[in-house]
């Protein structure tokens, strides 16, 4: 059973601002909901302040700085609503792909990214990605704002680097460059996924300038991989498709998965090869086909 | 002449539930009706020392609280074979669930509450989760006495064979022949063993029932397949007559066997008995998951063969994990020992099935009843030996099936329908002989795989009765104690009434399930209701019509044999009256009804192995094509075929979505369902833990094969269908999964980790330049 | 006034409602106990199955984890509303004629699942109902009649245009 709470709506980011300076532990915020009000149907949350966002103005933008090549989206813009926009369609096609196996249409219909990030739930899809995107955490306090790098915005198991007071305004994702293929790929036997990576490569004059290798899933929060990229610079595709197995093993390696009810440690392992494995492979054949 | 046999009719109940009015159990308002909950015991064996309830009475909105101690009762336990569960746990709790007190409060937040002021004292004792650990010499006995409501009335060849101070609950026995002589003359010998899991029906609706304590009488809406069972159960517990008991049976979001409101209405019971209110006891999500589950069972099973594929012995061992509390776990053991020799001519047989007492969930009846199980056991090691005599699966399968007449077992019904054409039409469905393309990626490999199953359909012992009446309008209303758990049976035996009577459909009405009003039925279980209430309605519908004939005859004075029912009226030469022109002729006064009874019993033959003649062969062949992920484990079915036999559909498009549906079922046992234990609790009591089916999973090529072979006892040579669709799944894909890698999985649901594993836990490799 | 009570001002099935409900009220409370609209279940309570679907502007939703107060200047509409002048929604009678529903305890929330998916894509694939319809669970048909189900909605829906 769910306690009673009061229940805030402001319409400002000031007024949340205020809401939290004041209440502190004692309230918590609210987007979509699909997580905080089903640990509260659980008995695993409760708290005597709710701080509803959805009346805040400026909250629900998504919009594509097309001079600085960043999408902006806003905190109270959902899955769903990403996973159809034409823009993200063509500028972030990854993200669109990304959104529409996220978890199903009726929680993507309601849960917003940011709320998704800001849960950091580690069997999560999002945070891999936009790792990969070296994604931005914009956020919001009384005491002015804060811009955080997304590795650095998830601290651990459901642990974010947010301060009591603050709230997340913006999520901003730059475009990937030209000449950058990348993928996206889950491993979801049960209900949440087990594992996912996100890989990229960009090319220049044949060999790879920029790899980006993420991790999710597999750890108490999404990671890159950083040994695996810095040793896979400047190689050709035919050198990194001849250590792929190498690679994949790496990153195998390098992640702290938890035994559960899907899997052993090991075998999460394996699946985190074959996800970096597959790919790798794909990235390798997009830069072929692209000449 | 027209008929409905055989057409789509709409259901009768389609409008309400796809409009939302369709009212389940859990949508009626009673005034002045309280909530019920129930505490649960957080150890898997544990004896109860104290328990004291008098904090949680005092709370506000708290109206009662039960408790061994103040609960009065004639007896304090129920069950099917063995009445062995007590309402509220006496004197120790069997299992992580099990209810040791139960809450009436005004509403959900306060009965909580009240369940966490109860203060109980438990006693750990030593558990046993498993079959294996029950059977040690040293395990404890988690029933110092086992009470049986009725000894098992076998026939020839099988019999019953009581353990003393075992965990051992019901053992069958069931033989044919010299099993050992069998074996001498058998060139090859194979003996295998393999596990199915424990897992949990799921029915959308989750248990609830609702009870009314009024005077000296109670009124009870439970979603039960078996209403009159639970009306005898609340007779037994409380001392009352039946005469006082009513029982409704309101819409039912799904049965599949799960003994559905078999302990909520005896708690719903209890708690009205006690506050003289209205009470509703609500199980959630996960308490469904605690009150019962599928027995998981192992089965190892010993087969000689001549050299030609010919099956010459069969020796079974059946061991059943029937959780604290055994449900119908004796019966399912009794079926998946008769079931294990499978559709073939074996002339020597022997079976030992066995079901033990263990501290984990209850398990119980489940869609298949064994069936299942003893089919991935049999038809797992039927490719096995294929395999080792370099012979195609289909052809061994061909060389052995029974064909139609033949006999299953001394005594028992013969085989009614085309075994050997289903396996063909399987066969070629499945394209069998198709050399399908390899995946170019050899991370994947792709592999076909065959099922040939069948269960002895239509139950044991049943009674059914109907009754038929036709109003003076010449409307008729069908009363008949078949639940409508999904499987469109009451749209059904409409059929058969509007069939017999002549009549349109919509001149036929189904009356609501009372059992103050409805005539006995035994249960809807077994893919029976077909056959057995059929016949019932098909019989009551007859004599309506029958006595209508003879009314008629009387009130135009001419001999009975001139006068004819034919499109709803009455015809006599060239002259026809109407059926309300008819009906007011007969009966003088405004008024006046036809009573048309007819009812149905299985009679005990002393010479079949189970004590009664199987009604008809329920058949489940399947065919799957994989396609198996070595770097993952992962299994995709890219093909499902399913083949049965309705004998005749008397309506098609439920028939096709029963055998789809049970086909789904196996699906999910086979892939990823299982009930999972962690320190004596479930640990998987939820859908994130415990994974059911999705669209997702439905193969890309998905089919049933619905056959009218005519050979069913049912009205028009129809039988059940219902389980026959997962009798074949698992032993399909896991032959599939060894025809595609060349490894025997001998144990489902084929997880990633498991199938990885057992393929010896393939490497990630770079792949070779394609 | 409690201070736990908000106010609610939302269409139900095309009526306007002002209400007051407590703050921490579920959606699928105040349609079953409150507004007595039973057609909406719950089954599995934490938002996987499907069975409490409601649109909310239109968009399928979980109302058993949703509070009430979130449909405040919306538009909700539960399986009532469907076919309010007793008559039959063309996705209602397709359900009949092609076996969508066995039990029926899924039917309300996937009924109201593929009316939100028709009223974006008038013409769907069969790929894309069955990935769309994939939210919601059923345990008595096996999904094959569903997707007919919904195809032939899709049909009816097409030819009365």
């Amino acid at each position: 059973m769910i306690s009673p709470f009061v229940l805030h709506q402001p319409d400002s980011i000031e007024a949340v601002g205020s809401l939290l300076s004041r209440y502190g532990s004692d309230a918590k915020l609210l987007a979509g909901g699909t997580e905080l009000i089903l640990l509260f149907k659980l008995g695993l949350a409760s708290s005597p302040h709710i701080i509803d966002l959805k009346k805040v103005a400026g909250l629900s933008r998504m919009e594509f700085d097309v001079e600085r090549q960043v999408l902006r989206i806003g905190a109270l813009v959902t899955h769903r609503w990403i996973e159809q926009s034409p823009v993200v369609k063509d500028h972030f096609p990854l993200l669109v792909e990304m959104e529409r196996t996220l978890a199903n249409v009726r929680i993507r219909n309601v849960g917003t990214l940011a709320g998704n990030l800001c849960f950091a739930e580690p069997h999560a899809d999002p945070g891999t990605l936009l790792l990969a995107y070296g994604a931005k955490v914009r956020a919001r306090s009384t005491r002015g704002e804060r811009l955080f790098d997304l590795a650095d915005f998830f601290v651990d198991y459901y642990c974010t680097a947010l301060a009591e007071d603050e709230v997340v305004t913006t999520i901003e994702v730059s475009k990937l460059p030209p000449n950058f293929s990348a993928v996206y790929l889950r491993f979801c036997p049960a209900e949440r996924p087990m594992a996912n990576v996100a890989v990229g490569v960009g090319w220049n004059d044949g060999v790879a300038r920029d790899v980006r290798l993420a991790l999710g899933c597999v750890g108490s929060k999404p990671f890159r991989v950083a040994a695996v990229e810095e040793s896979l610079l400047g190689k050709t595709a035919g050198e990194i498709a001849a250590e792929s197995a190498r690679v994949a093993g790496e990153a195998a390696r390098l992640c702290d998965p938890l035994e559960d009810l899907w899997g052993s440690v090991e075998y999460k392992r394996q699946v985190v090869k074959a996800l970096v494995m597959d790919g790798l492979s794909r990235v390798l054949r997009e830069n072929k086909t692209n000449g | 002449m027209s008929t409905v046999i055989g057409e789509n009719v709409p259901r009768v109940d389609g409008q309400e539930k796809v409009t939302g009015r369709a009212l389940y159990t859990g949508d009626l308002k009673l005034a002045g009706m309280v909530q019920g909950k129930v505490l649960r015991c957080p150890y898997a064996h544990a004896r109860i020392r104290r328990i004291d309830a008098r904090k949680a009475e005092t709370l506000p909105g708290v109206v009662a609280v039960l408790t061994r101690d103040n609960l009065k009762v004639a007896t304090p336990y129920i069950g099917a074979m063995i009445k062995d569960q007590p309402v509220i746990a006496l004197e120790k709790a069997r299992y992580a669930g099990d209810v040791v007190a139960a809450v009436a409060a005004l509403d959900d937040a306060v009965a909580e509450e009240a369940l966490k002021a109860i203060e109980v004292d438990y006693e750990e004792l030593p558990a046993v989760m498993s079959v294996d650990d029950a059977l040690s010499p040293t395990a404890p006995l988690i029933h110092e006495r086992i009470e049986r409501s009725r000894p098992p009335a076998y026939g020839r060849g099988a019999s019953y064979i009581a353990h003393e101070h075992s965990n051992i609950c019901h053992h069958f026995h069931y033989e044919r022949g010299d099993v050992n002589e069998g074996f001498r003359q058998s060139d090859l010998v194979f003996e295998d063993e393999f596990v199915y899991p424990t897992a949990q029906h799921y029915p959308m609706e989750p248990t609830i029932s609702v009870a009314s304590y009024e005077g000296d009488s109670v009124t009870v809406w439970s979603p039960s397949q078996a209403p009159f069972a639970t009306r005898q159960e609340i007779s037994r517990v409380f001392g009352m007559p039946l005469s006082r008991i009513r029982v409704i049976v309101p819409h039912v979001g799904g049965g599949y066997g799960g003994s559905k409101g078999a302990l909520t209405s005896i708690l719903a019971v209890a708690l009205s008995r006690h506050v003289r209110r209205p009470v509703r006891v609500a199980f959630s999500a996960d308490e469904n998951f605690k009150t019962i589950c599928q027995p998981q069972i192992k089965v190892v099973i010993k087969t000689g063969v001549k050299k030609d594929g010919t099956f010459v012995a069969r020796q079974s061992r059946v061991y059943l994990n029937a959780g604290a509390y055994v449900y119908s776990t004796p019966s399912v053991a009794e079926k998946a020992g008769y079931r294990s020799h499978g559709p073939y001519h074996i002339p020597y047989v022997l079976t030992d099935s066995y079901a033990v007492y263990t501290n984990t969930v209850p398990a119980g009846a489940f869609r298949g009843f064994g069936g299942h199980q003893a089919a991935f056991a049999y038809e797992s090691q039927a490719d096995i030996i294929a395999h080792r005599l370099a012979m195609d699966p289909v052809e061994l399968r061909r060389r052995n099936l029974l064909g139609r007449g033949e006999e299953y077992a001394a005594g028992d019904t013969p085989i009614d329908c085309d075994l050997k054409g289903m396996l063909e039409e399987l066969a070629v469905a499945i394209e069998w002989d198709k050399k399908e393309e390899p995946p170019k990626d050899p991370r994947f490999k792709r592999g076909k795989g065959i099922a040939c199953a069948v269960k002895d359909g239509g139950g044991s012992g049943k009674s059914a009765s109907a009754t038929v009446r036709i109003m003076s309008d010449g409307s008729a209303v069908l009363s008949t104690g078949s639940v409508e758990i999904g499987q469109g049976v009451r749209t059904t035996m409409l059929q058969i009434t509007a069939e017999e009577l002549t009549l349109p459909t919509d001149r036929v009405e189904v009356a609501a399930l009372d059992t103050h009003t409805t005539p006995f039925d035994h249960s809807t279980n077994a893919s029976s209701a077909t056959v057995v209430m059929g016949q019932a309605v098909q019989r009551a519908a007859q004599d309506a019509r029958q006595q209508l004939l003879s009314a008629a005859a009387s009130t135009l004075s001419v001999p009975v044999e001139e006068v004819q029912l034919r499109e709803g009226r009455i015809i006599v030469k060239e002259k026809g009256w109407s059926l309300p022109e008819i009906m007011r002729l007969c009966f003088a006064n405004v008024g006046g009804e036809v009573v048309g009874r007819g009812s149905f019993n299985q009679i005990r033959d002393e010479n079949v192995p189970l004590g009664q003649r199987s009604p008809f062969w329920e058949v489940g062949f399947g065919g799957a094509e994989v396609e198996v992920d070595e770097w993952t484990g992962a299994i995709r079915i890219l093909k499902y075929v399913s083949v049965t036999d309705a004998g005749k559909m008397i309506h098609p498009v439920h028939c096709r979505g029963q055998d789809e549906g049970a086909a789904m079922f196996g699906i999910g046992l086979s892939l990823f369902e299982e009930l999972l234990y962690e320190d004596g609790k479930l640990a998987n009591p939820n859908l994130i833990d415990y994974r059911l089916p999705r669209f997702r999973d439905l193969p890309h090529s998905f089919a049933s094969r619905i056959r009218e072979d005519a050979g069913g006892p049912g009205p028009y040579g129809a039988k059940g269908v219902g389980e026959g669709g997962i009798l074949g799944v698992a032993p399909a894909v896991c032959n599939a999964v060894f025809n595609a890698t060349g490894v025997r999985i001998r144990q489902v649901p084929l997880k990633g980790e498991r199938v990885w594993r057992a393929l010896g836990q393939p490497a990630v490799k770079t792949p070779v330049r394609q | 006034m409690d201070e736990n009570l908000v106010s609610v001002r939302f269409r139900l099935n095309g009526q306007q409602l002002a209400i007051q409900v407590p703050s921490q009220e579920l959606l699928i409370d105040l349609i079953r106990d409150r507004l007595g609209l039973t057609g909406t279940k719950r089954s599995c309570d934490m938002e996987i199955c499907g069975s409490c679907t409601v649109l909310l502007n239109g968009k399928a939703v979980s109302s058993c984890t949703l509070f009430a107060f979130d449909v405040d200047g919306k538009d909700v509409l539960t399986i009532e509303g469907l076919a309010p002048d007793g008559g039959l929604h063309p996705i209602q009678e397709a359900f009949i004629q092609y076996g969508g529903f066995q039990c029926g305890f899924c039917t309300p929330g996937m009924i109201l699942l593929a009316k939100s998916l028709l009223d974006e894509k008038q013409v769907p694939t069969e790929e894309e109902i069955r990935e769309y319809m994939d939210a919601n669970l059923c345990r008595c048909t096996g999904y094959q009649m569903i997707i007919e189900s919904v195809a032939a909605a899709a049909e009816k829906l097409r030819r009365n245009t």
